[in-house]
């Protein structure tokens, strides 16, 4: 049983490998950004492994074997591919990166980085022994519908006839439909499968912060930014139980992530491989709309973000060619998540509520605007389950450091905060405009909504401060 | 003024990162206190409660609900024990669609409160003939099934 696990979480995770790495921009050697490449093929393989499996149930019905060929059809091309990739590329030259020796500062964050990653791992482990079958949502949503989706045999689309609604049945079914699979895959049903789908989860975020920023920021603020993550309590709480809002946070920071990655490459414009970051940023975007409702939302926050922060800084022809870009990656999801609304979803209960107060009896009502606003200034202080506000803390960090945001980044850091703020307004209309009982509401969800944000905020907090090495370096100069 | 500055960064960083660890060493310790043997689990005791209504239940299709502190014309006004008995019925029984809605073959009453599921699991089956020509079945473990002719 535990051989099959691996075996069938890690198919697709490697197909997902070899799919990232043929387009991979630049060196195609698969030790090129290693650990990066196994963050997002994490997410990746996932979400691939979701769409391929909903594909299959739902155009030809529920089939082990139906479901091997249909990965197989994957894996063939992407293999061909990346041998494609490589054989184009036999001749461009392969710089060895030299590794620069390690500072004392690096080798202190490092061990207090693997501390902290231990930390979070232990905690997961713990909760998910205690509850292995997660929390309300969890168990109620999510591993009830992989179940379903899973026993029901042809009758599966029964998980969307009941009439109350209480089971969401608009949501999509990235996480549902990737823990089925592995089961399908593996031949029975194991509670393993969404600890591990959590733990995989948790991790690749903590891997895709640390990694992003020490590219992009160099391998101390990597480490600092990854530590603190690790160390939110919150991320490894909310992943052993098992949210989907851990999943999404990846998501929503992966993207982010590789938006910024891109503009570290020079722009060559007729290069498809040399736009591969913007590829992949839209299959993580795709992804994130196939994870939860939220992930629409953000799809629109990065189109408009990006539109504003871009437009006037490098026009709107290049604002274009980075769309039709990321549409390569975006579009192939998007057509599940679209084939799944209008087949199978019921409208969303949040927009269409059979309950509570009419929409413009809530647009109106100002003192919801006053409660939401109180619980994300209370939540926003006191977020991330910290000894200490985490918030101060970081307000604190900034202040005594300083802002140093390197020039090429300038416009993808003010396109990744516009598209947070979309996020974050988005979030508090939602609250503002919900049809359930508006404190409950808030004591529920908030704190996960935060949460799903929370990955993208480090990233892009620790894009924007200083590094240390800059910070003591200036002191010296001072000092001089 | 300038050694200030560095020792201020310094501390600074420190700061950051032993609230950091400290944040993360208090949630673990809280996770192991929360620790307990696996299998023992709520939920895994309370889906054992109906090992024996399975096998009166078909393995699809809907069967009807019935359950302490649930509303069933607006279920969102039910108590958080109602629902959460009613969405856990759910989980245990998928494939099964398990409704509040009425005239159902079969409805399974559910009357736990939230105690604990294990203290009467292994309770024998008693059949009683209701006055409209239905049974109940009694699994004597807060779990009844109706059975409608």
């Amino acid at each position: 049983m535990t051989l099959r696990l691996i075996l069938s979480i890690l198919a697709p995770q490697i197909t997902a490998f070899i799919l990232i790495s043929a387009v991979w921009p630049g060196q195609t050697r698969i030790r090129s950004h290693f650990l990066l490449k196994c963050c997002l093929s994490i997410g990746a393989g996932l979400g691939l492994l979701s769409c391929v499996y909903f594909l299959q149930l739902a155009l030809f019905g529920p089939s082990r074997k139906g479901l091997v060929i249909a990965l197989v059809a994957v894996v063939i091309p992407a293999i061909a591919l990346f041998v494609y990739r490589l054989r184009s590329n036999k001749d461009a030259s392969q710089s060895e990166c030299i590794r620069e020796p390690i500072s004392r500062m690096e080798l202190i964050l490092s061990v207090l980085f693997i501390v902290a990653v231990a930390s979070a791992v232990a905690t997961f482990v713990f909760l998910s022994v205690r509850e292995p079958h997660g929390e309300w949502d969890a168990w109620a949503v999510y591993n009830m519908k992989a179940r379903f989706l899973f026993r029901a045999g042809n009758d599966w689309r029964d998980l969307f006839r009941e009439p109350t609604g209480w089971t969401s049945p608009d949501y999509p079914l990235l996480i549902p439909a990737g823990i089925a699979a592995c089961w399908t895959l593996m031949g029975g049903e194991t509670v393993a499968v969404p600890i591990t789908f959590g733990m995989l989860f948790t991790i690749a975020t903590i891997g895709v912060v640390y990694i992003s920023v020490s590219l992009l920021r160099g391998k101390n603020q990597g480490l600092l930014a990854g530590l603190i993550l690790a160390c939110t309590p919150f991320l490894p709480i909310h992943g052993a139980n098992q949210y989907t809002d851990v999943p999404l946070g990846f998501f929503l920071c992966a993207t982010l992530a590789l938006f910024h990655l891109q503009d570290t490459l020079p722009e060559q414009t007729y290069r498809f491989f040399e736009h591969g970051f913007l590829v992949l940023a839209g299959v993580m975007l795709g992804f994130s709309t196939w994870t939860k409702n939220e992930g629409v939302l953000f799809l629109v926050a990065i189109f408009v973000a990006r539109f504003v922060a871009l437009v006037p800084a490098k026009g709107l022809k290049s604002y274009g060619r980075q769309l039709a870009i990321v549409g390569v990656g975006l579009v192939p999801v998007l057509l599940v998540v679209f084939y799944f609304k209008v087949t199978l979803a019921t409208p969303n209960r949040m927009l269409f509520p059979p309950q509570g107060p009419g929409f413009f009896e809530k647009l109106l009502d100002t003192s919801r605007y006053w409660i939401v606003l109180n619980a994300f200034v209370t939540e926003g202080l006191v977020f991330g389950k910290w000894v200490v506000s985490l918030t101060a803390c970081l307000l604190f960090y900034l202040l005594l450091i300083g802002l140093s945001i390197n020039q090429k980044e300038v416009t993808n850091v003010v396109a990744s905060l516009i598209a947070l703020g979309i996020m974050l307004i988005g979030y508090f209309m939602a609250l503002v405009m919900s049809p359930l009982d508006l404190s409950g509401h808030i004591a529920t969800s908030l704190n996960r909504v935060l949460l799903q944000l929370w990955p993208s905020f480090i990233l892009v907090f620790f894009l924007m401060v200083r590094t240390p090495d800059q910070a003591l370096a200036r002191s010296e100069v001072l000092s001089h | 003024m300038t050694f200030d500055y560095q020792v201020r960064i310094r501390i600074g960083i420190c700061l950051l990162i032993f609230f950091a660890l400290l944040s993360s060493l208090e949630s673990l310790i809280n996770a192991y206190k929360v620790y307990g043997v696996s299998g023992a689990d709520y939920i895994t005791r309370y889906e054992k409660r109906f090992d024996e209504i399975r096998g009166f239940l078909p393995a699809r299709g809907i069967v009807g609900y019935a359950g302490e502190g649930i509303n069933y014309t607006e279920y969102w006004k039910s108590d958080a024990v109602g629902l959460q008995n009613w969405f856990l019925t759910q989980y245990t029984l998928a494939p099964l669609v398990v409704s509040i809605t009425t005239n159902h073959k079969l409805t399974i009453i559910n009357n736990t409160q939230g105690g604990d599921p294990i203290v009467s699991e292994n309770a024998e089956v008693t059949a009683r003939d209701l006055a409209n020509g239905a049974q109940m079945l009694d699994f004597g473990n807060g779990i009844k099934l109706v059975v409608t002719q």
